[in-house]
């Protein structure tokens, strides 16, 4: 704790110096009148004035929240002595909004007296925050002096993206020889009958068809599906973002990242992570709960950084896409270098699936006619290359702040059906 | 015509020390406010000096307003910290009134004895010359030592 003097102590000091010597010098001794009060005041509050004892600590009811959700942050306030006026404010980090409590609060503390103050915070914005930066200022009864107490910054809040409900997931066109809960489209052991074919040696008796064998004269034995795993590769365009107040398309993109990720992952698929932007970083993927954190904790330091350098995918290591794996493409489609690296991946044979999260909500489409025209255009641009996309077997899809998530990729699985059935 | 030059000078220098005393809580300065203060009491002694009110007995009250005046005006300087709570605010106004009451004891104290007839000579005011400056020496010594 920190003492300073207040400019109304030498303010005081000097007045009652400036009355006692004019007084004197005037032979005027009336004039100490004026003076003697300021003087009462300064003798009484400097024999006062001693260090309060003040102590305090934040803490916070939990440390791993939801978008949108909330958290009490309490502040336990002690003082030794009485502190006629103490000043509490607490700095919140900007996307923690304060739904209910006063900050800044000026309080009275009695002498051992506990006071807590207790805010409610609201997380609007996904994130990993620092807390527990609260300023005190303590004030003497006179106030002559003011006690300053910085608590340090310790405390820990992370802000998950808010999920999306998903019934389905998309099934990838090919799986991986792992177990899992993706039915393949190859033969082999499995639940899910596929067709029936000819004895051969080394088939188990379990796999006779009787029916098929009784009316063929010969044996017949079941096909089955079997349910292997899948990788999943979540591509997120961090190059550039649109953004309208506590909204954004980075925010959307995350907040499907952060849903596909744990849907995948609960069904023991194997899910890696490519943040590709100013910052390029990755995730091999991997199955399981940490895998899922780190995917989580990875998202929360995904941030827009203005980069010029051209990037490609070859800067991706082949370890973090996997053949035959589903690269799921989370992009405002707004960056010519993350536009290209999707081509590339397309025509590097990749299964690819893009989500655009949508900036036109973000955009002012203008008032004027020029305006609209260009509005129009962009949009016209904007379709064409979705068209592009899905000449090459890309399914695209747009997704917008307010829909559900369920729909885009109902929309996208569509779409692929639709392709597969057309391929024959 | 003198007493009128001077009467104007009284007034001249009471809306001085009001301006400054304005300027010093808009623009949050408190040296503006000192020199206001400084001001306030040199009108007032000023007027004093007219010769009509040697022993002006309110002068116990001119100066518990004069300190009334300056703790407001340091108040109105502390940062705004939202909505103080109410015991903050009646703490404070005990504290004001309390402080004025003391005020106008200690110009009441100081009123009788510069009223008592006391033969004057070299002695008594050197006596009080030392009296003020050790009383100087002992303020100045607080405030060093409590900063």
């Amino acid at each position: 704790m920190t003492r300073t003097a207040s400019p109304k102590l030498g303010a005081y000091a000097g007045l009652t110096a400036f009355g006692l010597l004019t007084a004197l010098v005037l032979g005027q001794p009336l004039i100490v009148c004026l003076a003697a009060p300021f003087a009462v005041v300064l003798a009484l509050g400097l024999l006062f004035a001693d260090d309060p004892g003040l102590e305090a600590t934040v803490s916070i009811d939990r440390d791993r929240v939801l978008e949108q959700d909330e958290v009490t942050l309490e502040v336990e306030l002690w003082a030794t002595r009485g502190v006629s006026r103490l000043d509490v404010l607490v700095r919140l980090p900007e996307w923690l909004v304060l739904e209910d409590g006063d900050n800044p609060v000026s309080l009275r503390l009695q002498a051992r007296e506990t006071r807590t103050i207790t805010l409610r915070l609201r997380a609007a914005r996904w994130g990993a925050y620092v807390l527990g930066d609260v300023l005190l200022r303590g004030q003497d009864t006179f106030g002559l002096f003011r006690y300053d107490l910085a608590l340090p910054r310790d405390l820990e809040l992370r802000v998950f993206p808010r999920e999306e409900y998903l019934r389905t997931l998309l099934r990838p066109r090919e799986t991986q020889p792992y177990v899992g809960e993706q039915v393949s489209r190859r033969r082999g052991d499995g639940i899910e009958f596929a067709d029936i074919r000819p004895f051969a040696f080394g088939d188990i008796v379990t796999r006779i068809n009787w029916r098929a064998t009784a009316r063929r004269g010969e044996l017949w034995v079941n096909d089955r599906h079997p349910e292997r795993n899948t990788d999943i590769v979540l591509f997120l365009d961090t190059f550039t973002e649109a953004r309208r107040g506590e909204a954004s398309t980075l925010d959307l993109a995350l907040r499907a990242a952060a849903t596909l990720a744990r849907g995948y992952i609960a069904k023991r698929d194997r899910v890696g992570l490519i943040s590709f932007g100013g910052n390029f970083r990755w995730l091999l993927p991997g199955t399981g709960e940490a895998q899922l954190y780190r995917i989580c904790e990875a998202l929360l330091d995904t941030r827009i950084l203005l980069h010029y350098a051209w990037r490609d995918i070859t800067i991706v290591p082949s370890r973090v896409l996997p053949p035959q794996s589903l690269v799921v493409a989370l992009t405002p489609l707004l960056d010519e270098r993350s536009i290209n690296a999707l081509f590339d991946l397309r025509a590097r044979g990749y299964d690819l699936v893009v989500f655009e999260t949508s900036p036109a909500p973000y955009v002012a489409s203008g008032k004027t006619e020029v305006e609209l025209l260009a509005f129009r255009l962009w949009e016209l641009q904007r379709e064409a290359l979705r068209e592009r996309l899905r000449q090459g077997g890309v399914a695209v899809t747009e997704w917008r702040e307010g829909e559900p998530f369920a729909v885009s990729i109902e929309e996208v699985g569509a779409f692929r059906r639709h392709a597969y059935a057309g391929r024959g | 015509m003198a007493a009128s030059k001077l009467g104007w000078a009284y007034a001249a220098i009471a809306v001085g020390a009001l301006l400054v005393l304005t300027a010093g809580t808009v623009f949050r300065r408190s040296a503006l406010l000192l020199w206001a203060l400084v001001a306030l009491g040199a009108s007032y002694a000023v007027w004093l000096g007219l010769g009509t009110h040697a022993l002006d007995q309110r002068m116990p009250i001119v100066g518990a307003g004069l300190l009334l005046t300056a703790e407001l005006a340091f108040d109105s300087l502390e940062p705004e910290v939202g909505r103080p709570e109410a015991n903050v605010v009646i703490a404070r106004s005990i504290a004001l009134v309390l402080l004025v009451l003391v005020a106008v004891a200690a110009g009441a104290v100081v009123l009788i004895m510069a009223a008592i007839p006391v033969s004057g000579g070299v002695v008594v005011t050197a006596l009080g010359a030392v009296a003020a400056v050790l009383a100087l020496a002992l303020v100045t010594r607080l405030t060093a030592e409590r900063r």
